[in-house]
């Protein structure tokens, strides 16, 4: 059975996306089968940072919702093109992805028309089996909305990022009250976006005290990151780098909690 | 992980009671203010996919007529459906149709 881990922060910009990416292919490094499905309808983009561009799939999580084919047709096994900063990068396990539709108009007939939520529940468990998952990574919108609330409740662990920021503060409160109310059995935070002048220890302290939940990890923001501008994978580009240390942590952390 | 009895308490989580008639159409967010008992069994069988009267009373550990007026309660309310499969009928959330949202059509037809 696969593990399903929801990846949320209650603002927009946080990393989720390139968080996302990055651990799920941590997590397949370590010889995993992985899936991402991008279930943010809205304003999609996690297939950027793997270098997928519309004209590269055929079919997207939209097609899936239309009823125009079947879930395992959506998924991309991202694996073989997967990049370092000098060429291609051989990891040991799968990594498939589910993107959503950057085409306006797909986008707009979602929101028009709206969509069944029980089909993406089965969507998810359908891609699990036939893929065979080892985990299943959502990427989501910020803030709460259908198909966020559908992740949160079928996850088997849930990763909240936030910033160290008092507005991302009390948004997290929110999202933690609501994961309760859904019986996620496992929560993990994590801060992204660290200016370099905070401690360390004093940041995770403070947000430990504030909600009483692990923070599983801790990012600092820097400048690595903001030149590769969602082009790709950050530790497999600089898998030296603290920030990609941190990434394995954190995968390590995820794959333990089964 | 806070106090789940605190939750229950905040009038904010009230959910209305619906006028007896046609069950209205649920969506993810009114699952978020069903009580606790109805909730965790929504979340257990969203988890699920769906489960047969049998599953739902091992899972609950309570008398099967409890199960049954808990599932029928679901029902009534808009929240489940029963599936009849091959051998036994199955409960399965009924999670609607998200609404689309309320634009001028022809803002959207611009879109298409
Ligand atoms: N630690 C970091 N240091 C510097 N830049 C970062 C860091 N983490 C993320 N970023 C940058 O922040 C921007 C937003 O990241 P990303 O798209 O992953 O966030 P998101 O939470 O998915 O956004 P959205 O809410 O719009 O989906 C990107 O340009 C990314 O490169
Ligand atoms: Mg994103």
């Amino acid at each position: 059975m696969a593990q399903i881990i929801s990846i949320h922060s209650f603002r927009g910009g946080t990393g989720k996306s390139n968080l996302t990416a990055n651990i799920a292919v941590a997590v397949a490094s370590q010889g995993k089968r992985v899936g991402i499905v991008d279930t943010d309808i809205q304003s999609p983009g996690i297939h950027v940072i793997f270098g997928l561009d519309e004209d590269s799939f055929t079919h997207s999580l939209n097609d899936y919702l239309w009823g125009r084919c079947a879930i395992e047709e959506t998924a991309y096994n991202l694996t073989p093109g997967l990049q370092t900063a000098d060429g291609l990068a051989n990891i040991s396990g799968q990594v498939f992805l589910v993107p959503s539709s950057l085409k306006a108009g797909e986008i707009a007939k979602v929101l028009r028309e709206g969509f069944d939520v029980g089909l993406l529940n089965d969507g998810f468990q359908e891609l699990a089996e036939q893929l065979n998952l080892d985990y299943l990574f959502i990427d989501t919108h910020p803030g709460l909305n259908e198909e966020t609330l559908l992740s949160i409740a079928i996850s088997d662990g849930m990763v909240i990022i936030l910033r160290p920021d008092r507005q991302d503060f009390l948004g997290t409160a929110v999202t933690l009250e609501v994961a309760q109310r859904l019986d996620v059995p496992e929560i993990m935070l994590l801060v992204n976006k660290v200016p370099q002048a905070f401690k360390r220890e004093s940041v995770i302290e403070q947000v430990q005290a504030r909600y009483g939940v692990t923070v599983g990890g801790l990012f600092q923001e820097n400048e690595e990151m903001l030149q590769l501008a969602s082009s790709g994978i950050f530790w497999l580009h600089y898998p030296e780098h603290p920030f990609s240390q941190e990434v394995h942590a954190v995968a390590r952390q995820l794959m333990a909690e089964q | 992980m806070a106090d789940q009895s605190n939750m229950d308490d905040q009038n904010e989580w009230q959910l209305a009671r619906h006028p007896s008639g046609k069950p209205p159409t649920r969506t993810m967010a009114d699952l978020l203010f069903l009580p606790e008992t109805e909730r965790s069994l929504m979340n257990w069988l969203l988890r699920q996919q769906s489960a047969t009267l049998a599953e739902v009373v091992a899972h609950l550990n309570q008398p099967e007529a409890m199960a049954r007026n808990l599932l029928q309660e679901l029902i009534d309310q808009g929240f489940m459906q029963v599936v009849e499969s091959a051998d036994e009928p199955e409960y399965r959330p009924k999670m609607a149709i998200r609404k689309g949202r309320k634009v001028p059509t022809n803002l959207w037809d611009a879109l298409e």
